[in-house]
């Protein structure tokens, strides 16, 4: 059970909205609203089986490509060094960094998940510090692992919880409050490791970036069929979204695709839509997540003397220091033969999120309240599903086109989602502009793996729970709910969550154990 | 001294450009305003682009060998002419002497389209090598046929012009900026069965005033540059603060994702090589690839039958000499072609300036007239916005790293008034403002400003200067201009000539 300041939360909890404290007013005053009919109980997790966990590979793959996904997934897991590695790919890391793989964050279920769950126990554990230390790695919240990992003098932010999500913190707008921000400030400096050098810079404030209102919270967005969703064509994303346009109309849903910059594509990666392909994803977030400048990105967050390359090798080197800017390059002399290349980490990554599978539906958990076996409850929750308009937005799945990695090319993608961004209204809102993905809108989150995940919405629930992660499938769905203000419309899943709500409460019980089913 | 350009009819070369200001015909009334206003001074000749030794497009001498290996196969990714359809072409890039040789190198060949631009890289990117800008011949006339016709801006000896609309076409209220390609595959003898596409209606976007062009950029150094540290970067913008505030000279930085300083593109657009060349590959060829893998058009279903992306990661695996792939050579693939594309453009050593012309009218040598022509470069405050050199940090590629890059650029934005605007919005950068283009090389360069509206380099210093209106402010260039044009007939032809040098 996740806890946070000694207080219960309470995960299936049916009552949670009554017991809201009323700073939260606003959530009070849109529960009111929209929630009085709720009655369904979240089934929590679906435990993780071999035969319906996500993180396994597409099945199809050619045996080249085949030789290379589990490298992919090694390099996917790889802890990152400052120097002294021993390895050129493992170095790089800071001087700013939210965590020091991609696996710290993207972990649950599996590696190229989310966050990992409570009480959870990660597949990786005990990584080597370059002074022969080691960092021990606890259940959920991998952070915990890492902030002072090889002498580091970091403090926990407050907003991170070992039950809660692994979340990142971006500022919306500069001190001044006014120009607007939105980048990822990282949680962590490398000041104080053994592989740091001289490097002294401080951790952000926090602390008063979230008393001015001016720190939202992003949790991880998993990569489980990747590769199928970025291979997807814009023109049926485009059909979709002008698909049965009067029942859309009616509940005031519209959405629009946040559109490339460079080519006009529709990107389709992140919670606002912002990024187009995983390899222009992987670039990002090697810098911003662990800061690992590369080809995307080459420079280094921070440029303060004695926090840029090079640094010392460690003693426990090979000869692996970091030597310069971009940290993270193509090793051009991995074989004495010219004419092998190995690319950069972002393209690697790219290679372990493009061959990973979607996730793997498995059994609903029976409403044996009502009588309904496992199959009744999911059949029915699908129908429910389809008949309150959630599936308006959460498209139940697009079809790829064919695809050069043939293993791709001509599935049926069960993604749940339009790839489109929408307004949430404010209770949402986290002030961020990212394309043409304003403050309050968010691309529709897909929902296969949903049943495996462990905190919800794009903060985790923290920005709009008061710290207070949302573990509740059913909570989340209420909180599609919002009402306008001056700043914000209302959210266009209004209609929708009014359907939810109006349901019996077999039909709402079983479209939540759907749902857990995904 | 090159051949006469032409451009809209009317002679720009070896004309004194005052005579100019007073033939300036009506429609080019900003230009002419602006000419009419200060232009009284100007006396210098562009002795045209420099000739001789290109002192650009090898790779960087500081290379290991290992990396230089990487040349040949890359040049040719750089080359490689696309064609609609077909298959990837591979050869062994070295002979292994044991058996018989895997194919090691796949040049990607296929995927151009449904609608592009030019048919490799290198057709754009030629002058003075492949990497640079645009050819003194218009590689787009290749691509007439009885489905296609070049559009009447590009001309057979002019820039080649990439049109972008800034509003959409069907509602001018509604920002686009994107490329509008030049060409579609249809009546190609490669078009894919049934495709059936129209160029898009140039005559309309231009009788609504909604169609802007950008040219080729050259590429030389852009290794150098996107490893620059912001902090120079800063730095920068902030010193000589008295003096360019006189000027009346800003600047702003474009930020990228990472909050760092974007600074590739016309409009510092993008941040590094890499996300270049994948943009480029599909916006300019039609190439898809792994980090843009949406075909240029997908209305019509019979144009878009290539799996996709068309552009791909190589992965087959099996090496030669029997070497068994380990978490140290892990993979050995060669990467996708845009990648390719990138690591050619980042070896590229920056250019080599040349030997000044020197202005015997005035008694002086070459180097005396280089040595003056600079120094009046930096007093005329051309220096403020067009800063000489950055120093790149410790580089991972060691040989990249400390070294002075002769760029001639802040790598910011600033504003340049209406008469440059093209009303097209990318990040910070907004529909007045474009990065300073770095000079170097700018002495072997045909065609002057995003739009090449000239192939005068005199006359593209006096189209620094603009007055604002009421939707622009006036160019940050102004002061600068005037300074130019206050130069003695000896300082500003030893300034022009020095950029030749360039």
């Amino acid at each position: 059970m996740p806890s946070y300041a000694g207080k219960s939360l309470v995960p299936k909890s049916l009552f949670r909205a009554i017991l809201v404290i009323p700073p939260l007013a606003l959530l009070s005053l849109t529960l009111a609203t929209a929630a009085k009919a709720q009655t369904a109980t979240d089934p929590g997790p679906r435990p993780c089986k071999p035969s319906d966990c996500a993180g396994g590979f597409i099945s199809g793959l050619t045996t080249d490509q085949a030789l290379m996904k589990q490298q992919g997934s090694n390099f996917f897991a790889e802890v990152n060094l400052i120097a002294g590695g021993t390895n050129i790919k493992r170095v790089g890391l800071g001087p700013r960094f939210d965590a020091n793989s991609c696996n710290s964050c993207h972990a649950g279920p599996a590696n190229g998940g989310s966050s990992l769950g409570f009480n959870v126990t990660p597949i990786a554990s005990g990584t080597l510090c370059p002074d022969g230390t080691s960092i021990t790695t606890p259940q959920g919240n991998q952070l915990f692992a890492q902030y002072q990992g090889c002498g580091a003098v970091n403090t926990m932010p407050f907003f991170e919880q070992t039950n809660g999500p692994t979340v990142v913190a971006r500022m919306p707008f500069r001190s001044d409050l006014v120009t607007p921000d939105g980048h990822v400030h990282q949680l962590f400096t490398i000041t104080g490791r053994s592989d740091a050098g001289t490097c002294n810079i401080q951790q952000p404030d926090f602390e008063t970036a979230y008393a001015e209102g001016n720190l939202i919270f992003r949790n991880t967005t998993p990569f489980f069929g990747g590769g199928l969703v970025e291979i997807i064509r814009d023109s049926d994303i485009i059909a979709n979204m002008m698909a049965e346009l009067t029942q859309k109309m009616a509940l005031g849903i519209s959405g629009h695709p946040n559109l490339n910059g460079d080519d006009g594509s529709v990107n389709r990666f992140g919670w606002k839509a912002q990024k187009r392909s995983l390899i222009l994803f992987n670039g990002e977030a090697y810098n911003v997540e662990n800061g690992i400048s590369n080809e995307f990105f080459p420079n280094e967050l921070d440029e303060t003397p004695g926090c840029t390359p090079p640094f010392p090798d460690g003693p426990a080197s090979g000869g692996n220091g970091t030597h310069g800017v971009p940290d993270d390059r193509a090793d051009y002399a991995s074989l004495p033969t010219p004419g092998y290349l190995m690319p950069g980490d972002p393209e690697r990554f790219a290679i372990f999120g493009r061959f990973l599978a979607a996730p793997v539906p498995g059994q609903c958990v029976a409403d044996s309240a009502f009588g309904e076996t496992a199959a009744q409850t999911c059949s029915n929750g699908q129908t429910q599903f389809n008949n309150t308009g959630c599936v308006l937005c959460h498209t139940q799945s697009f079809t790829t086109p064919p695809s050069s990695v043939g293993a791709l090319g001509g599935q049926q993608v069960n993604l749940y989602s339009d790839l489109l961004v929408h307004d949430l209204g404010p209770c949402d809102a986290d002030n961020v502009t990212q394309g043409s993905a304003t403050g309050d809108q968010f691309r529709t989150t897909p929902l296969w793996g949903v049943g495996q995940r462990y905190y919800f919405m794009h903060d985790g629930g923290l920005n709009r729970h008061g710290l207070m992660p949302e573990t509740n499938i059913v909570q989340a769905i209420e909180d599609h709910y919002c009402v306008g203000n001056t700043q914000y419309p209302n959210s266009e899943a209004n209609g929708v969550i009014t359907n939810f709500n109006n349901l019996s409460p077999m039909n709402q019980q079983d479209l939540v154990n759907f749902l857990r089913s995904l | 001294m090159a051949e006469k350009k032409i451009w809209h009819g009317e002679s720009k070369r070896g004309l004194p450009s005052r005579a100019r200001g007073l033939l300036g015909l009506g429609f080019l009334g900003c230009w002419v305003l602006t000419v009419g206003v200060f232009a009284s001074a100007q006396t210098a000749t562009d002795p045209g682009p420099r000739t001789g030794t290109a002192g650009a497009g090898s790779f960087q001498s500081g290379l290991t060998t290992n990396e230089k290996n990487f040349e040949p196969p890359i040049a040719g990714q750089f080359d490689q002419a696309f064609s609609v359809t077909g298959t990837p072409a591979c050869y062994c890039t070295t002979s292994t002497g044991t058996g018989s040789c895997a194919p090691q190198t796949c040049q990607s060949q296929f995927g151009l389209g449904p609608r592009f631009n030019s048919n490799s890289c290198a057709s754009c990117h030629a002058q003075p090598a492949p990497g640079g800008s645009s050819p003194s011949s218009n590689p787009v006339f290749g691509f007439a046929n009885p489905s296609n016709t070049v559009p009447s801006f590009e001309q057979a000896n002019g820039p080649v012009l990439v049109p972008r609309f800034p509003y959409q076409i069907s509602d001018l209220s509604v920002p686009d900026g994107l490329v509008h390609q030049l060409f579609t595959i249809t009546g190609r003898s490669d078009n894919l069965p049934g495709c059936t596409l129209t160029q898009p209606n140039f005559t309309q976007a231009g009788s609504q005033g909604n169609l802007v062009f950008r040219q080729p950029l050259p590429t030389f150094g852009d290794g150098y540059i996107e490893i620059i540290e912001n902090t120079d970067i800063l730095n920068n913008l902030n010193s000589n603060l008295a003096q360019k505030q006189a000027y009346g000279i800003g600047g702003a930085a474009n930020i990228a994702d990472d909050g760092s300083i974007s600074r590739l593109g016309w409009k510092a657009q993008w941040r590094a090589i890499l996300p270049a060349a994948g943009a480029e590959e599909n916006v300019e060829m039609g190439v898809t690839n792994e980090m843009f893998p949406t075909e240029t058009d997908q209305s019509n279903p019979s144009c878009v039958t290539n799996p996709v992306p068309e552009d791909y990661t190589n992965y087959a695996y099996t090496g030669v000499n029997g070497q068994v792939s380990t978490y140290t050579n892990f993979p050995w693939n060669f990467p996708e072609g845009a990648d390719r594309d990138a690591i050619f453009i980042r070896f590229l050593e920056q250019p080599t300036p040349g030997t000044c012309i020197a202005d015997t009218a005035f008694g002086e040598t070459a180097a005396q007239t280089c040595s003056n022509g600079q120094q009046q470069f930096k007093s005329a405050g051309c220096a403020l916005c067009h800063t000489v050199s950055y120093t790149t940090p410790a580089g991972s590629i060691p040989s990249m790293g400390h070294i002075k890059a002769y760029l001639y650029s802040d790598l910011l934005l600033h504003h340049m008034g209406p008469c440059l605007a093209d009303n097209v919005v990318q990040g910070v950068a907004q529909g007045d403002m474009w990065r300073t283009p770095p000079l170097w090389n700018v002495g072997q360069r045909y065609w002057f400003l995003h739009d090449g509206r000239t192939n005068n380099i005199v006359t593209a210093i006096e189209d620094h200067y603009c007055t604002g209106n009421s939707q622009y402010p006036i160019s940050e260039a102004n002061q600068v201009v005037t300074k130019f044009n206050g130069l003695s007939a000896q300082n500003q032809q030893d300034l022009i000539n020095f950029l030749r040098s360039l």
